[in-house]
């Protein structure tokens, strides 16, 4: 049946031919009605009449302490923008708007070729235009054609607090991010999280842009809205609550005043931060608006780094605190048990060198508690020797240190946890050993870690190896459904198993710290309050020893992890520790209820 | 398969004019769906454009393919592939892989294709069989009821899903198949007759000048009275009953079926899409206003600016020489398919290619004709140049199939 043929006339092709000339033809003749015949008609009214596609930013989501009080809001402000096709149409719109916005050419310029989307499309050039300055523009609008303005809401933000490291900032976004969020709609001028949690919850805090269409005649004015074209609303920025708690917040900042340091309290049950402050550190309200570049470049300059986040970022040599990880160490690996003593003479001496003890008389004859308690470098030199770098090492790693905890703030560093690898590079192998051990005992040398770090190993004693990634966010409000939703912390159990006598010994050498009359930390001794601590006081290449002091506070209901480290400020014991007290009496007293029933004897 | 050798003979058969339209105008859509999206507020254009690219590719991997399949082995499979492509449109009936809002896509994981598209394709093999092997009884009218029947069935399910622009190309290619299998000119004259009769009424001048032209012909080809008098009634009942009906239905019984019939129908029946589309073409007068420099169609006015009215972009930026490039590539194409049909020495190649010309026609037509405002706006895309990955991949598959049958004339 395949091959049937049939005998076919030309008339067939040609019928065929001349309905393919009809057909494209009445389309070609279409064309030339409109194109060429109508043409005047046509333009008139495309240049009369033309449709501007309008962006409505979305309100960004609000930011609340635990106790839903507002720590972040919006509030409107006006923003100029140019649309390049239509002001290229006049010479001096760049020359009057420099003048109007009382701004340099050359930045208003950049700002047009680095925020543009396409000639079509407004680039913003400058946020934050006061009344008086839209009013000028208003006056003049017939000079600036393509010069349009819109409300965009600013971040405001109401407390006395500064919370800078933890909240962040937004700023527009750079190329990198652009490219990187190539699918997420962002466009050039659109502003971004930088830093903090604005940052890290930058796709659940930023919203979704609507859209609306509205007509313009020939000079860019708007006419009106076209009701036919779709309209998208705008849909508002997912709220934040915070763990922080901002009475807490605002005292932990107070105490860091005129101090290079960082303050961390965080509750030990569930890893949320209660405070978290780092100084010094510099005013949000100044990155609210458009900061300059050279305004942003200075505050980066800075010589004490006001942008740095010392919570997560600063990497300390952690002193005498890590003398907690030996202790966990060596009676995990069996190298010594609880009882082993060790007579401190007040120096050591290691072949022709002598290591001094933080107490030049000696502290006698300790065991292991008493010397946790007093600190006694004599006997963690002696310990340390018999431990070994690796065992060290090891189960440094194994209690968080050298990785980031995770937490909810963009930028961590990851400290260093130096190991026999690391050594036999930097020194050469064989030519570090003993020395070093007996400086990365006290905490020091090329041992760093992160204040955040320091609360997390807090966190994991107290929890006798059980940890919460620590963060700052505990759930989300979505304002167009009004529900919250609780964000999932994460709970992880360390590595090894580590014995309840190790956890108990450890416990009570802390306890020592502050009970014990020569307790290095007696000096936050809160008589009402069951305390363990360990202060530490690292002397490092930068000027003055750098003062620690960091534990938790047991209670049944509200238990406190903190971490003090205040740079420069000397013995742990003098600056660090007081400011721990006073923070940790003013956390308990303002507490509401539970703990009005607590009779404060201690002042401060 | 082919040897080497045969490979390098058959490039040499290849029709390479065809080749360089096909490519030209797959070249010119991606140039447009470039500018229509270059300055998109969402980012998502840049993917537009790459995707179509990313299809074209594609399109042509399988278009070299296809020009190796063997005509009678396509004739032995034509009926499967019929019923197959049925069963592709089946399946957007399943509301489990039925994609999209219209129901118009089915999906296989991360890929959405749209079964209608790919049906042109069966539908043309199907009925260039079927009208093959009933070649000589076609002059009999009762058997001209299964290929209606046939393409009935295919039209209604692509209607209900609902596509009417793309369930109206159906028929549309069925009409010239008929022509060139040598049914009666006066068989097909008198199925035809009663839709335009449907159409005239709307205008009573033209109405009782088209019953007047029925009745001349079918006087003048001597048809028996009765006969004569049957025609006349039903074309005159068509043409006014219908539109009595209509009238007769409420308003919102009229929009319900036409929104059933035609999701594109401008509910407020203003023509706001088909005024700014021509406003944009018109305003783009003889050499347009350059690519990416289109105000109407930058500003986004149109929402379909890179698929269904992709046209009313290349009018603007590229004015009337623009499109007359368009126009006289699609003529070149059409001429150059017709006359490979007509060269064949079998009537299944030559149906199977004439399909594949009554459906471009019809395709271009509709297409340009409801952005420039003839034809009421129903959603068929321009071949090879709207963007779409089903639509550009299914014109690709049909053009092997005119380059399979080059190589043998």
């Amino acid at each position: 049946m395949y091959k049937v043929t049939l005998l076919l006339s030309d008339s067939r092709r040609n019928f065929s031919y001349f309905m393919v000339i009809m057909m494209l033809g009445v389309l070609l003749w279409r064309f030339y009605d409109l194109q060429v015949k109508q043409y005047r008609s046509f333009l008139e009214r495309s240049e009369e009449n033309r449709v501007r596609q309008v962006t409505i930013e979305p309100p960004r989501g609000l930011i609340y302490d635990r106790n839903g009080i507002l720590l972040v809001e919006n509030r409107p402000s006006y923003a100029v923008s140019v649309i390049p096709w239509e002001a290229n149409k006049s010479p001096d719109v760049y020359d009057l708007l420099t003048t109007y916005l009382d701004s340099d050419k050359e930045f208003i310029l950049s700002k047009v070729k680095n925020n543009s989307n396409g000639k079509f499309q407004p680039a913003k050039i400058k946020r934050s235009i006061d009344l008086n300055t839209l009013s000028i523009l208003e006056e003049h609008s017939v000079e600036l054609p393509g010069v349009v303005y819109g409300l965009f809401p600013e971040r405001y933000y109401p407390t006395t607090a500064g919370m800078s490291h933890l909240l962040g900032y937004i700023r527009e976004i750079s190329d990198h991010d652009l490219l990187k969020h190539k699918n997420d709609g962002y466009n050039k001028g659109d502003l971004i999280g930088w830093d903090g949690l604005e940052k890290s919850y930058e796709q659940m805090l930023r919203g979704v842009k609507g859209f609306e269409y509205i007509q313009v005649d020939a000079r860019g004015r708007r006419i009106g809205k076209i009701e036919t074209a779709e309209t998208t609303a705008p849909k508002p920025g997912t709220d934040l609550h915070l763990s922080i708690d901002l009475n807490v917040q605002i005292e932990a900042e107070r105490f860091l005043e005129k101090k290079k340091g960082a303050i961390i309290l965080l509750d030990p049950n569930n890893g949320e931060l209660i405070a978290f402050a780092s100084a010094p550190d510099y005013s949000l309200d100044i990155l609210s608006g458009t900061i300059s570049h050279q305004d942003w470049k200075t505050l980066q300059n800075q010589s004490d780094h006001p942008m740095f986040n010392r919570a997560t970022m600063s990497t300390y040599p952690p002193g005498s605190i890590f003398k907690l990880i030996t202790v966990i160490a060596a009676l995990e690996s069996g190298v010594i048990d609880r009882n082993w003593t060790v007579t401190c003479p007040g120096y050591y001496k290691l072949g022709r060198r002598v290591f001094r003890c933080n107490r030049a008389l000696g502290h006698g004859k300790l065991n292991l508690e008493d010397a946790l308690g007093q600190s006694c470098n004599v006997y963690f030199y002696k310990l340390m020797l018999e431990l070994g770098l690796t065992n060290w090492s090891n189960y440094g790693k194994i209690l968080g240190f050298g990785v980031r905890t995770g937490i909810d703030i963009p930028e961590e560093s990851k400290g260093k946890i130096p190991d026999e690898a690391f050594l036999n590079k930097k020194y050469g192998a064989g030519i570090w050993q003993r020395g070093h051990l007996l400086n990365l005992v006290l905490g020091q040398g090329d041992l760093l870690v992160t204040p955040i770090q320091i609360a997390n190993l807090m966190m994991i004693i107290r929890n006798e190896g059980i940890y919460h990634k620590p963060h700052i966010a505990r759930r989300y409000f979505y304002p167009s459904a009004q529900v919250y939703e609780d964000i999932e912390g994460t709970t992880s159990k360390i590595a090894v198993t580590v014995s309840d006598t190790t956890w108990s010994v450890l416990k009570a050498g802390m306890k020592k710290v502050i009970e014990d009359d020569n307790g290095t930390g007696r000096i936050a001794r809160i008589p009402e309050l069951d305390i363990y601590a360990k202060t530490g006081t690292a002397q490092n290449p930068h000027g003055d020893d750098h003062s620690w002091f960091a534990g938790y506070v047991e209670d049944a209901l509200k238990p406190l992890v903190f971490v003090i480290i205040i740079e420069n400020g000397g013995a742990g014991s003098s600056t660090a520790g007081p400011i721990g007290k006073a923070l940790i009496m003013k956390y308990y007293q303002t507490l509401s209820s539970e703990f009005a029933s607590i009779e404060w004897k201690t002042g401060f | 398969m082919p040897a080497g050798h045969q490979i390098l003979s058959h490039l040499f058969s290849h029709d390479w004019v065809i080749f360089f339209i096909v490519l030209s105008l797959i070249f010119i859509g991606i140039i447009a769906i470039q500018s229509a999206t270059v300055e998109s507020e969402s980012q998502m254009g840049e993917s537009n454009f790459q995707k179509q690219v990313m299809w074209a590719i594609l399109g042509l991997i399988i278009y070299f393919s296809i020009t190796l399949i063997n005509f009678k082995f396509l004739y032995a499979l034509a009926y499967f592939v019929l019923l197959g492509g049925v069963f592709l449109v089946l399946l957007t009936y399943i509301p489990a892989i039925g994609r999209g809002a219209s129901g118009r896509w089915i999906g296989f994981g991360g890929l959405s294709i749209q079964p209608s598209e790919f049906m042109k394709v069966f539908l043309i093999i199907g009925l260039a069989r079927l009208l093959t092997d009933n070649i000589k009884n076609l002059s009999k009218p009762k058997n001209l009821i299964l290929p209606f029947f046939i393409t009935g069935v295919v039209t209604l399910l692509v209607l209900r899903q609902p596509d009417l622009g793309t369930a109206m190309v159906f028929p549309a290619i069925l009409v010239p198949m008929l022509f060139w299998s040598a049914v009666p000119v006066m068989t097909l004259f008198l199925i035809i007759a009663p839709i335009i009769s449907l159409l005239s009424a709307l205008n009573l001048i033209t109405f009782v000048f088209w019953i007047g032209s029925i009745l001349t012909l079918l006087l003048i080809a001597r048809k028996s009275l009765r006969f004569i008098v049957l025609m006349f009634l039903l074309n005159v009942s068509v043409g006014l009953v219908t539109p009595m009906m209509w009238n007769n239905l409420k308003p919102y019984q009229q929009k319900r079926i036409l929104t059933y019939v035609n999701k594109q129908l401008d509910p407020r029946g203003s023509g706001y899409q088909v005024l700014q589309s021509k406003v944009a073409i018109g305003s783009g007068g003889m050499y347009g206003k350059g690519l990416g420099d289109g105000t109407q169609s930058q500003l986004k006015f149109l929402p379909e600016q890179h698929t269904d009215f992709i046209i009313s972009l290349i009018g603007e930026e590229l004015g009337f020489v623009g499109v007359s490039i368009v126009l006289v590539l699609f003529l070149f194409l059409l001429f150059r398919i017709i006359n490979i049909a007509s060269k064949s020495k079998n009537l299944f190649e030559t149906l199977v290619l004439i399909g594949i010309s009554a459906l471009l026609l019809f395709q271009i037509f509709i297409n340009i004709g409801m952005t420039t405002g003839l034809v009421p706006v129903t959603g068929l895309p321009l071949p090879f140049i709207s963007y779409g990955g089903s639509s550009l991949l299914s014109m690709m598959i049909l053009m092997g199939l005119v380059q399979s049958v080059s190589r043998n004339i």
